[in-house]
Parts: C-alpha cells; structure tokens; sequence
C-alpha cells in the first residue's frame, strides 16, 4: 500500500543502533508545543511511496548495516499516524532480515500499537514527562493513551528504550520521576531510558509557519540538571543512559 | 652472506630486483590495536618544536620564507643542511636550510624567474641566459611543438593544469630499492639492463640513453649521501639505516624533479621488517622506533617547492602529496597491516595534524577490526587522512601498489604515469552548446557539432551532439597529452626516479575530468526539466531558464546517476581508442584537487542552474546542497561510477559535523568504520574525511592564528586551511557537512 513519507535520512546514527535508514513519516497528532518539525505534522503531505518503494531503497544501504549492525529506523512523525503502511515496512523488512526500530511518541490506537511494537525489533518511546500535568502543559493532549500504549509495551517486550524529554520544572520535578519509576517497576520490560535534552532550535520554524511558540517561559538544562536527572532516575531504581546529551541533540 | 640480510628469510628477493618479495616473505602482520604506541622522544619534540617556528615564519612570510635564486637544483647541487643537527635522527633538506626553496629551470626558465619575482627574488642572470640561450626546456619545447588548437584549448580552459610549464610528477620511486639493494647493487642492475638494449631503433636509442642517465642519478645520489656522512653503496643495516636510505632516495627524487605529487610510495610494512628485527635484537625500543618514524615524517613535512601564484590558485596550500599508502592486503589472505602503519598514523598526535605526507589507508573489508578502529579514531579526531579501497584496487594492481597523488594507483618499480591534468566537462557542454565558441570570449575552440537551438533544449539532440564533441576532445586531449610528455621526457627526464624502476615499465597515461555532477545535472535538467538558453547580442548562450524539477545527482537516483556513469565510460572509452606517447594505458580520473573553484570561475551559467562563476563541486561529489537524502544516497550514487572506468580514481570528499557522526568517541569511529566498509562493500572507490563543525572553519578563517596546525580533508589531499585563499575557504564552508536532522 501507498504511505505518505515526509524525508529520508540515510546516514542516521543517533537513532539506534549503528548506521541507520532513518524514515521520517509525514503526520503526527500529539501536537508538542516545542516540536522542531511542525511541518511533519500534516497527515498526508509529504511524498507518496509504497512500502516495497522504500525497502527497494532501504536494501541500497545494506552493506552499510552490515558493517555497523544498524538496520531501519521508522519514525516521524509519528508512524502510529499511519499504522497500516507502517506495519507493511516492518513486514517486509523481516522478510529481508534486516534489523527495525521503531519510534514513537505511542499517541494512537492501542492495537495498532501493539501489532507494531510485536513486529518492530527494537522500540524508542519518546516520553514527553509522565503525568497529565506534564503532558497538557507541553502537548495537545493529556498522556493517557501514552501511558495506556506504555503499560502494553513493557508487557510486550523484554527490553525497550525510553527516551525522556528533560524541561527543567516541568519534566524532571521527583513527582515526575516518582511516577515514571512507580509506573515502570511492575512491567516485565527491561527499560532503559535516555534522557534527551529540551532545546528551542524549533523556534524558527514556528516563526516561519507564522504560529506563536507558547514554550517561550521554558529553557533547555544545564549540563548539571542533566546529570541530577540521571542521578534521580538512578535513586529510582531506573537505567538511565550514559552522560547527558548535548543541549542541541535530537529530541524526538 | 651480507651483513645487512642477517635473519631475513631468503627469497626471490636476493636474486633480482623484486621488494615485494622481500616484504611477503619477511613480514610481521599485526591484528592488535594501538594500545602499544609511544609519544615523542625528547628528541623529536625539539625539532619538531623547532619547525613549527620555521613554519610560523613561513606563513608570516606570505607563504615562502627563503629562494636560492642562484642555483638551478639537482641531485647534488646544494650541500648538506639541518634543522637541528644534534636532535636529528633522519638527515637531509633539499637546500642548505630548512623550507629554503630552490629553483628548477628545467621545466621552465620562465616559470623560475616569475615564481622568485613574486616572492622578491631575481634569478641569476646567467642562470636566466643559460636556460634561455642553451639549454632548452620543457616549457619550451612543448610550444614548439604545441599546435594553434592546443594552445586554444588552454587558453580558453577546455584543458586546464596542463604540465606544460612545471614537472609532472606522479612517479613513484621505488626507494625501498635503495635501502634494501644498496646503490652499487641498483648500478650493476641497471648496466644489465643497459647491455640487454643492443638492436638500435629509436625505442632503444632513447631507453639507452635514459637508462645511462639513469646510472648518473645513482652516482648522484651516492655522492649526495656522501656529502650527509653516508655511504649508500651497500644495503640499510637498520632500521634507522633503512629510513635514512629511503628517505635519501626521496630527497635526491624532490631535488632532481619539481612534479606536482611526489609520492613516498608504501613503506610501513617494508620499514616494520627492519623494525622488528631491532626490536627482537635489542637494539631498538618502541619510543625509538617511534622516532624513526615521527622524525622521517617531520621531512616529508618540510617538502617545498617554487611555485606561482597561478599554481597556487589552482593546487592550493602549498601540496606536495607526498602520500603514504598504508596497511592494505595481501594476495593471499594476510593483512600487511603492520605496527609501523600504526606508527605512521600516530604521528599525527605526536606530532598534531598535518596536510603532509598525504596519509592514506588501504582500506580492506577483510582488515583486523584493532586497526579499522584507530583509522577510523584518527579520521575523527585529525580530519588528515584519506582511505581508499584496497579491494577493488588489488586485483588490479596486485599487492604492492602505492598512490600518486591522491587517488592514482601503480604498481611500484613496475608501472608508471603520465600525469595528464584534467579536461572541463561542463565547459565543452557549453562550448558545444554555442555551436564551437568559448561561451566567455566567442573563440571558436571545437568544431560545430550543433546548430543554435531556438527554445526548449531537446535531450537526445544536445546528448547525441555531446557524444562527438567528446569524441573530438578526447582526441585532441590525447594529442597535446603526447606532445607534453614527448617534451617531459626530453628535456626533464626523471631519471632519479626512473632508476628505481624496472628498466621499461609499464605506462599509464593518465586523464581527468572535472566537473561531473554539473555535467550530469545539466543533462538531468534538460532530460526532465524544461531548459531554455538565454542568448546575448552576440549569440553566445549567457543563463539558462530551467522550468520544473530535475533528479539531481547524490541522491541515489537512478535517472540522473545513470546518465553520469554513462558519461564517464562513454569518455574512458574514447580515450582508449587513441593512440598515445610510448603506448601508454590510457586511465581517468574523477579529481579536481582544489582547482574546483578555479575551473567554476572560468564557466559560464550551466543547465542545472549553477550561475556563471560558482564553483564546481569537488572530485566525483554531489553540487553542494543537492544531495538531500543524507549521506549514504551521496555515496551511493558516487559507487556507480564504476572503477574500470576511471582507473585512475575517483575522488569523494566527505564531511560531516562530529555529532552527526554518533553520541561517543566510540560509536563515531564505529559509524565511521561501518561506512567505509558499506562505501567499499558498494565498489567506492576513495573517500576523505573531514570531521568537524562549520562554526570552526569560520572562527579559522576569522582567527587563523588560533589555528595554524588545522587540516582538512579537500579533493584527495590535506590542507592547512589557514593557507587557502579567502574564496577556497568559502568554498569548503559552503559544501555540505552533514550534520543531525532537526
């Protein structure tokens, strides 16, 4: 079937392991009012591919996977916005033995979700805080179906990636991370989670698309609150991921 | 029994003229990884230290610090010089002082005095009346015989960097010869092989006399030696010894020739036997070794030649290319990955980063993962080396190769090159386009394979013409090809070089092309975009209106790769059907070295919508800011160019920001090794890598005297940024670094 692909990366090596085919789907519904990319929102823009398109273009870079174990990478976007063309791309890329991951934000249909994250071999759950609070305050929505899709992840999966947004006072508050870890210790799931810095390098698309940026009040964290986040997730008995990122990395 | 073969296993080697040999039955192949290496002796630091004064005044000087403007340079014209005699371990400077520049008249009277006037310095009169009354140059002899279209050709830059005017270069010594053979043993050869020529027609006349030249040269070098306190008659007793002799053989070659690339050739795994036996004998520590090597490699650093500004602007920051080729192979499964090779890449951190000597890895899928790792760590962390892929070149060249210049493999003693500068593509498709005029100056320069064309350029027209204009220059480039190397040969013989080679090696000739993805872009455009020429009053075609969107090449996109893989075979194949000087081979290039910006400033406005003026990308690279897929889709589109089409190379410049790379020092290297791999796994062919920010470039170019040792990766060389012109600097700054998707 015929998806919507917003841009292709293909020498993606901070989105999993080794080198990565980084599929960028177009649509995304969770509305992140810091989102760097809010011209990948619109459902059904971007180029029109099939899923055999993009394997025929995923098998071009093999031999680079192969030296490196990477694999493809499907993200967005959200690729829960496009559950159906997703789940054709994870198909026939088992089918070609070539290792997936999926990234999500886990804003869509639980049971679209758990076909894919059954099917994908790696998950990186991007978590935007963990309470309503925190949700509402940054998003159009309040994380309940994120929490929902969640719970079905750690109990689908033995080991799964978190990659938690870090926004001084509102993401990394002890009632946030008291949560998480409440959350997370009774799921059979080995979660490890990467604490990804907040930055405002999407302010200027904002700009540019003439949309107020309603984050202004925030700021990005300092090397030491990064490093107190991990040391909180560590007192909660959580596996947080080495050093902090730089302040401009990637947050997805 | 001789002395200096004690425990080396015999072979073929001691019976004829044959270093590879010696190296596969004598070497120590190495799969650990670096934890072994030394720093600096004390030693090499005051020297080194001593050097970076000298280059600092170098700079500051404007780029030359002293001319011997007296003495034409030779062998044996000037007499021993130091840097620091007492810290010295490796000895001899081309000159009487370190970074002193001599003059070479051979290649050009005119040339001297230009380059030594610009710098302040007046050539000798009589030196001038010798050169200019007696005795004939290249450069001379060349426009003798140079026909009013060739010299059409270069004025209007359809050729351009023609060695016409300077030595040609690309000739590798085999100094190994040298320290593994002695000098007497190489004379006695080459009287062999001159009592062997007895059937006199004009092939052996000239073989004849280049060969007794030949002997004169190893006279010459003796004597130099001599002069240094060494006596080179007989083979390297050590491997201070065998550095030293080698090193002897590349200065005598760097006195004697002025070539634009003066490889060193592939000596870390011939250096490491000698290296090994000290070390199991006790006469050598690592630190020592490691000065042997640090302190050989501070000489190829301090490699000068005069040249003009003109040269400069084209090869620009001062290259020599004295390029190593390290690690690769062997025909039979074993890696010639030795501790030397890591040696030779340490010297990079014992000594910092340098444009110089041009280090470059043969790189094999099959080489031990210890030293992928520490390339790949160094290209990260120096942006100074270059890799080039062993696997596709092997079966080609066999095991003991080396590379001149930057991507141009031959086999070593056995093979070597006409180098042949490199022809303008896009600037033909001009040329062709105004019907045979220069589309800057109207010079009727090509024959008129096309008609003027009235609105919309029609693919299969402007394509099928294209096909005989490039018929035509590869004739004519073939032509004046043998006219310069005619004249090379006659009037600035190399026969330094040429007495560490077999006695009447194989040639190849050499060609360039320069300018691809313009070329395959514009075909792109006018095949699936809609292109209109825009005339001026003199109906010479100034802009094009280009309508619609175009697959652009670097994107991993078939409809527009195809079409420049077409055209390099469709060229390659030309070539070969001429008839060359000495019947050469007949080899391409896809390099530009920096001459990019130089040969985009000498073209009109192009159908891919680059305007008139701007440079052209680098080697086989993507147009700046066209490849919009990431970095693999580049490098998977520059992989189609298949290799047997451009044996002499094909050069892609990478770079990409140190975060892009991945998250630690050590996914960086890994994500660096899994691309080479993947790049040559796909028949890449070379590749640089430049790993760095370009907000570091702009603070170089702001403050360049907080920079003086930052090197860069450009079209198959290094280069001290801080030494290129204002306009190249711009140019690397504007050419893709990939970076991470935000």
């Amino acid at each position: 079937m015929q998806g919507y692909v917003h841009s292709i990366e293909t020498f993606g090596t901070v989105d999993g392991d080794g080198i990565r085919f980084v599929l960028f789907l177009s649509g995304c519904r969770l509305g992140c009012k810091f989102c760097h990319n809010p011209d990948s929102w619109q459902i059904g823009s971007g180029q029109a591919m099939t899923a055999k398109e993009i394997l025929g273009k995923v098998d071009d870079y093999r031999p680079y996977f192969e030296a490196s174990g990477g694999g493809l990478t499907i993200t967005g976007g959200d690729p829960l916005v496009q559950p159906e063309f997703t789940a054709e791309i994870l198909e026939l890329a088992n089918k070609a033995g070539i290792n997936t991951c999926l990234e999500t934000s886990g804003f869509g249909d639980s049971e679209a979700f758990a076909k894919l994250v059954s099917m994908a071999d790696t998950v990186m759950y991007g978590l935007k805080g963990f309470s309503s609070k925190a949700y509402r305050q940054l998003t159009a929505h309040d994380g309940t179906v994120i929490r929902r899709n969640l719970d079905i992840l750690g109990k689908l999966k033995s080991q799964a990636r978190i990659r938690y947004l870090v926004i001084p006072t509102v993401t990394d508050t002890a009632g946030e991370i008291a949560q998480l870890a409440r959350f997370l210790r009774p799921l059979p799931a080995q979660f490890e989670i990467e604490p990804i810095a907040y930055h405002t390098m999407g302010l200027g698309k904002w700009e540019a698309l003439g949309r107020p940026y309603q984050l202004d009040h925030l700021r990005p964290p300092t090397e030491d609150e990064m490093l107190s986040f991990i040391m909180s997730l560590k007192q909660h008995g959580l596996k947080a991921m080495g050093t902090a990122p730089a302040s401009d990395e990637l947050s997805a | 029994m001789n002395q200096a073969y004690r425990s080396f296993r015999s072979g073929e080697w001691k019976d004829r003229i044959d270093v590879r040999n010696f190296i596969q039955t004598n070497v120590t192949p190495y799969t650990g990884g670096s934890e072994f290496l030394a720093g600096p002796t004390a030693k090499t630091k005051v020297v080194w230290e001593r050097c970076l004064q000298l280059l600092d005044k170098e700079h500051k000087a404007g780029g030359v610090l002293a001319i011997d403007a007296n003495r034409p340079t030779t062998i044996t014209s000037h007499g021993p010089g130091y840097i620091d005699r007492e810290n010295e371990v490796i000895v001899g400077l081309q000159t009487d002082e370190p970074l002193k520049r001599a003059i070479n008249p051979w290649g050009g009277i005119r040339m001297a005095v230009r380059a030594s006037r610009q710098y302040g310095y007046d050539v000798d009169p009589e030196v001038s009346r010798v050169f200019t009354d007696y005795r004939r140059t290249h450069n001379d002899g060349v426009f003798k015989a140079y026909t009013k279209q060739m010299k059409l050709l270069r004025h209007t830059g359809l050729l351009t960097g023609l060695p016409d005017a300077y030595g040609r270069g690309r000739i590798i010594g085999d100094y190994r010869r040298v320290a593994l053979y002695g000098v007497d043993r190489l004379i006695a050869s080459k009287e062999e092989e001159l009592n062997g020529l007895t059937r006199m027609n004009e092939a052996t006349i000239r073989l004849r006399e280049e060969i007794s030249d030949q002997i004169t040269a190893l006279k010459d070098l003796k004597a130099m030696a001599l002069e240094y306190g060494f006596d080179l008659s007989m083979p390297a007793r050590s491997a201070t010894e065998t550095a030293q002799w080698l090193y002897f053989g590349y200065l005598a070659a760097i006195k004697q020739q002025n070539g634009a690339a003066m490889s060193i050739g592939r000596i870390n795994a011939f250096l490491d036997i000698y290296v090994e036996r000290d070390l199991s004998e006790g006469t050598l520590t690592e630190e020592l070794a490691q000065e042997i090597v640090d302190q050989l490699v501070i000489k190829l650093r301090l490699v000068r030649q005069l040249r003009t500004e003109e040269y400069n602007a084209l090869f620009s920051g001062d290259p020599n290319w004295v390029t190593e080729a390290i690690g690769g192979m062997a025909e039979d499964g074993r890696t010639l990955v030795t501790k030397t090779a890591f040696r030779i890449l340490n010297t990079l951190y014992n000594l910092g980063p340098a444009p110089e000597p041009n280090l470059t890895v043969l790189w094999s899928t099959q080489l031990p993962r210890g030293f992928k790792e520490f390339c790949a760590k160094v290209a990260a962390d120096t942006s100074s080396i270059q890799f080039e892929n062993d696997d596709l070149m092997r079966p080609r060249f066999g095991d003991d190769y080396g590379i001149a210049c930057c991507v141009s493999a031959m086999k070593l003693g056995r093979q070597m090159q006409f180098f042949g500068a490199r022809a303008n593509l896009p600037k033909a498709l001009l040329v062709l386009l105004n019907g045979g005029r220069d589309e800057r100056e109207g010079l009727e320069v090509a024959p008129r394979f096309l008609e003027k064309q009235a609105g919309v350029l029609d693919y299969m027209t402007v394509r099928q013409a294209f096909s005989q204009m490039l018929q035509w220059l590869a004739s004519v480039y073939v032509d004046t090809m043998n006219v310069i190397h005619y004249m090379h040969d006659k009037y600035a013989y190399e026969s330094i070089l040429m007495a560490l080679h077999d006695a009447d090696p194989e040639r190849l000739m050499a060609f360039g092309m320069a300018g691809l993805s313009v070329l395959a872009d514009s075909f792109a455009a006018i095949k699936y975009a809609q292109v209109t020429p825009v005339y001026n009053e003199d109906g010479l075609v100034v802009d094009f209106e280009v309508k619609g969107d175009y697959p652009q090449f670097g994107n991993n996109d078939p409809r527009v790769d195809d079409i420049a893989q077409e055209l390099v075979a469709e060229f390659s194949d030309y070539l070969r059907q001429q008839e060359t000087y000495r019947g050469a081979q007949p080899t391409l290039s896809i390099l530009t070295i920096t001459s990019n910006v130089v040969y985009g400033k000498k073209t009109g406005a192009t159908p891919d919508g680059r305007k008139a003026g701007e440079p052209f990308a680098p080697g086989a690279n993507p147009m700046h800011g066209r490849d919009r897929n990431g970095a693999l889709a580049s490098l998977n589109s520059v992989a189609k160019i298949r290799y047997d089409d451009a044996l002499d190379g094909i050069s892609y410049t990478f770079s990409i920001a140190p975060k892009a790379l991945g998250k630690t020092d050590e996914h960086r290297a890994a994500n660096l090794s899994g691309l080479i791999d993947g790049y040559f796994t796909k028949q890449g062919h070379h590749i640089n890598i430049n790993v760095f920010d370009r907000e570091l470039l702009m603070d170089a170019m702001e403050h360049p005297e907080k920079y003086p040792q930052l090197t860069i990766r450009v079209s198959g060389y290094a280069v001290n940024f801080v030494k290129l012109t204002r306009e190249q600097q711009e140019e690397v700054i504007q050419r893709t670094i990939h970076s991470t998707v935000a």
